[in-house]
């Protein structure tokens, strides 16, 4: 061979490469850039502009749709409750799906399986059908539970538990937990388990047994996995929609409206489609941010 | 002592776990007990037990057409998850060994589109899906649903491939495949738990995914069954045994496949802590 | 059965140099093993020769053949690896088989091969099985099997035995050697084993940091290393090293004085490197197993004695003079008798130095004396 084919060989070798990575990569990446990445970068300029679903002229207005949102009461009330629904979330799901977990790692050896799937099993039932069931639990006419209530010679709520603006978002916080609790104990269970035992051991030796292992031992070791599971605990809060669509639609008066159910409120029911747009970007940057965390903290783990 | 105190601890610990595996079960329970009830019963006596085993309802519900929502849930999940796969599968590796530091940062990429929740984009995912034709179609409704899988299993997959040994591939090569065909038939095939464990994960969520699905499938033929159970409340205001069974029909099946794989299951999701 | 022909070659990974202008050729039907220290190059070259890693300069050929930017499977070597490298998925016969399935070879004549070098090691009896029914000796065969079904020019070995126990090691090790005169086929094999090493070779090259230290056979190497590094790498234990200074280097002689023994005259073997003059420091050699009588004696206060049965190793520290590398420590020597030797730790000993058994090293490392044949 001659000298001068070489090179060219080589590179030839290495184009033929970089080909097929490209070739892998390409049906991926179109996928994302048109479901994902150009949405997020239309989403922040339609957020400058007035326009309806099907409207075709676009007004542009600057930033007043975020003057807007922020005036607004109703934004601020759905934060609010993205807000408690990340913070009881995390106190029911994490907290209850720890103590579960813990339970099953180590107090309970009989029905360990079964209890476990049962607990899960809401998992891998559909939100819509979830608020379906407990929409008629809750009935205030037919509903089981008002029944059990009145049974024990209690008064259920006059509005309905759905109906009170007063407890309805702790009532659709409590379905979630009922959801989900089972998936962190899950989670955290496999932490759990990957925590060698004979560290137990060595802990009864030096006095610490019972709460106080738990305390001291478990807890400390399964610490990664609780920052995961808090982390997706919150994201998942601030991405709430389908419970609280099919339960109360975001009301009685808003007393449910999450960032969620508003972006479709505005958008596909008023019609507001740039307002839509600009409470999505906040949603946006909440969730970048929470995702940045994340990294941040599988980095370090 | 030390015996008695122990029996009340693991009494308490055994109450407290099988208390929350009643809770858990009871909605079940009933939504399935509620499902054979008649209507007048439901309303004069919610919480007693039905009569008889009265199939009427569920012959309403199915008269709504749960049968088409279910058979639309299967071909849009099959189809997403296999797309999944393929396409995540692909990247995956891709990443994994291309030379340099550009594997990384397309990584980095992929991994900031796992943050971005649908529900933050779903105006402009609306216009694009109206605008290319694709509202009511349920095979269009594949590729967002593959968009959104594609980040998480990418994770997936980068770490298995990043673990896989090196002289295997070596050996491939040595043996003339190309890195395609390495891929093909040395790297999938040994990648079963790791592909197991994407799809039973994507077929989770993608059989429950409501929002994308409201908002593309609005013609009741092509609805899933989150949508479509939707119909129910609408069509029986207050016939709630209907809706029961509905329920019942559109639960059950992921159910059962649950309890009877639920190993698997719970290893999949499980993973997502790691 | 081909020729292999490497000249400088250059591997670069980011700033660190792996292979720094190799030149090496290797004859047909040649056995020949790489060695050196951990992390010196020997994986990289053999896959460098593979098609594995691509060089950053040079030229590799195979025969009359240019295979440097070649494919790995267009070059005509096998590999057997390490860790065996089986395709967990496959059976034994489609290991072995899968190369020539991939070059689109008819079935007849995959299964012919598969059998014929299923034949040869026998591994007739497995060949449904799946790898990870095997044990690690048939594991190990079957990487070999694969190798020999490509009928490939040039077989390359990286560390083929070390993931095996010391007896089977011994048993692969003789399989190895009769596979090498059956096939009469070209060898490369990389270990860190001295034993495969020195029984194995045809030619061994020594490797540190990216170059080749030395090439020649194993006798060659042992009895004329051609500096320190080599002179301390091969032989275990190791070579014991004192300080000296040149007091004489005239008429094709040199002589050197250590501190504690009579002046040490050894002929001038080596004329090219650095020139020599009194007051030079130099390093003397000798090796464990030169000591033990000759022609002067010393003193030696045994601190450790390692009686193995055919030989016996005792490490202590001499009266009069100290060591300054060698596998004791702190100035001590290792003596090795041939025997058994009745010693304990603690115990003085008479040990005797025969004064040709010295090597002399100048002050770049390089041999310039070598120590005469015993
Ligand atoms: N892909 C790589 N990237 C960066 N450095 C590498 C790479 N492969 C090898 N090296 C470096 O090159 C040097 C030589 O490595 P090589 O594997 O050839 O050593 P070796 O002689 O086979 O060692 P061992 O006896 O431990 O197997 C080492 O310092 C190693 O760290
Ligand atoms: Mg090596």
């Amino acid at each position: 061979m001659s000298q001068t084919s070489r090179p060219r060989s080589r590179s030839g070798n290495l184009a033929a490469e970089k080909l097929t990575y490209a070739a892998m990569l390409t049906p991926a990446l179109l996928l994302l850039a048109v479901f994902v990445f150009i949405p997020v970068a239309l989403v922040i300029y339609g957020s400058l502009f007035d326009f309806g679903l099907t409207s075709r002229d676009w007004t542009f207005v600057g930033l007043g749709n975020y003057v807007e949102a922020f005036g607004d009461d109703v934004f601020w009330i759905a934060l609010r409750n993205n807000l408690i629904i990340v913070i009881g979330s995390i106190v029911l799901q994490v907290g209850f799906g720890t103590l579960l977990a813990a339970v099953l790692d180590r107090g309970v050896r009989l029905g360990r399986t079964l209890m476990r799937t049962i607990i899960f099993a809401p998992m891998v039932i559909s939100s819509v059908a979830v608020g379906l069931i407990w929409l008629i639990i809750l009935d205030p006419n037919v509903g089981p539970l008002n029944a059990v209530v009145k049974g024990v010679g209690l008064t259920p709520p006059k509005l309905g538990w759905l109906g009170d603006p007063s407890i309805s978002i702790w009532v659709v916080l409590g379905i979630a937990a009922w959801q989900y609790t089972g998936f962190m104990m899950v989670l955290i269970l496999a932490g759990l388990q990957a925590v060698p035992k004979d560290i137990y051991q060595a802990a009864a030796l030096d006095g610490a047994t019972g709460l106080r292992a738990f305390w001291y031992i478990t807890l400390p070791s399964i610490r990664n996995i609780l920052i995961v599971a808090i982390l997706i605990t919150t994201v998942g809060g601030f991405k709430v929609f389908d419970l609280i669509f099919v339960t109360t639609g975001g009301g009685p008066a808003n007393s449910t409206q999450v960032l969620g159910t508003y972006i479709y409120l505005q958008a596909f029911n008023i019609g507001e489609m740039g307002f839509a747009n600009a409470i999505s970007v906040v949603l946006l940057l909440i969730a970048v941010g929470l995702g940045w965390l994340q990294l941040k903290t599988s980095r370090k783990a | 002592m030390e015996q008695r105190r122990f029996k009340a601890t693991s009494l308490v610990l055994y109450g407290f776990t099988g208390l929350w595996s009643l809770m858990v079960l009871i909605p079940i329970a009933y939504m399935i007990m509620a499902a054979f009830k008649t209507k007048r019963s439901m309303f004069i006596d919610p919480i007693g037990w039905p009569d008889a085993l009265n199939w009427e309802s569920f012959e309403r519900a199915w008269g709504v057409g749960v049968g088409g929502f279910m058979i639309n849930s299967v071909l849009v999940t099959f189809l997403s998850v296999v797309v999944i796969v393929i396409f995540s599968g692909m990247a995956a590796y891709a990443l994994t060994r291309m030379p340099g530091r550009s594997g990384q940062i397309i990584y980095l990429l992929i991994v900031a589109g796992f943050a971005i929740p649908v529900q933050a984009v779903l105006v402009p995912v609306f216009q694009i899906m109206s605008g290319a034709g694709f509202l009511n179609s349920r095979l269009a409704l594949v590729l967002p649903y593959a968009a959104y899988g594609i980040p998480f299993t990418v994770i997936l997959f980068y770490a298995f491939f990043l673990d896989f040994p090196r002289e295997l591939e070596e050996a491939a090569r040595l043996d003339g495949c190309t890195r395609f065909q390495t891929f093909l038939r040395v790297i999938l095939p040994l990648s079963g738990p790791a592909i197991a464990s994407a799809a039973i994960f994507q077929s989770v969520f993608i059989w429950n995914e409501f929002i994308l699905a409201l908002l593309i499938l609005t013609k009741p033929a092509f609805k899933t069954l989150p949508v479509g159970i939707l119909e129910l409340q609408g069509e029986f205001t207050s016939d709630w045994p209907a809706v029961m069974a509905g329920l019942t029909l559109a639960t059950l099946p992921l159910l059962l496949i649950f309890v009877l794989a639920q190993k698997y299951f719970v290893r999949s999701l499980a993973g997502l802590g790691k | 059965m081909s020729t292999v022909e490497i000249s400088g070659l250059v591997k670069n990974f980011g700033a660190f140099q792996a292979l720094k202008s190799i030149d090496l050729s290797i004859g047909d039907g040649e056995f020949v093993v790489m060695v050196g220290p951990s992390g010196c190059g020997k994986s990289t070259l053999l896959r460098a020769i593979a098609g594995l890693e691509m060089p950053d300069d040079g030229m590799i050929m195979v025969g009359d053949r240019d295979v440097t930017f070649e494919e790995p499977a267009d070059r005509g070597v096998a590999m057997v690896f390490q860790n065996y490298a089986l395709y967990p998925h496959m059976t034994v016969a489609g290991n072995m088989g899968f190369g020539l399935k991939m070059a689109g070879i008819a079935k007849d004549a995959i299964a012919d091969a598969v059998q014929r070098a299923s034949d040869i090691l026998s591994i007739g009896d497995h060949l449904h099985k799946q790898p990870k029914a095997l044990s690690g000796g048939q594991k190990q065969r079957v990487a070999i099997g694969r190798a020999i079904t490509r009928q490939p020019k040039v077989f390359l070995f990286d560390e083929p035995l070390s993931n095996l126990d010391a007896a089977l090691r011994t048993r692969m090790r003789v399989e190895l050697g009769r596979l090498h005169n059956e096939l009469n086929a070209t060898m490369i094999y990389v270990t860190h084993d001295q034993t495969e090493a020195m029984t194995m070779a045809d030619r061994i090259v020594v490797l540190s940091s990216g170059a080749i230290e030395q090439v020649g056979s194993p006798r060659d190497l042992y009895n004329r290393p051609g500096n320190l590094f080599v002179a301390g790498f091969l032989g275990s234990p190791k070579m014991n090293v004192l300080q000296a200074t040149l007091v004489s280097a005239t008429d094709g002689e040199l002589t050197a004085s250590v501190a504690g023994l009579p002046d040490i005259t050894r002929p001038l073997d080596v004329t090219e490197g650095r020139e020599l003059a009194v007051g030079d420091k130099v390093l003397l050699g000798i090796r464990p197993e030169a000591l033990g009588e000759g022609d002067i004696s010393f003193n030696l206060k045994a601190r450790v004695v390692e009686n193995l049965g055919r030989e016996t190793l005792i490490y202590g520290t001499p009266e009069n003079f100290r060591s300054c590398d060698g596998d004791a420590e702190d100035g001590d020597i290792v003596v090795q008798y041939p025997r058994q030797y009745d010693a304990a730790a603690g115990q003085t000993l008479t040990v005797g130095m025969p004064l040709d058994a010295f090597y002399i090293f100048d002050s770049d490392g390089r041999t310039r004396s070598f120590a005469a044949a015993h």
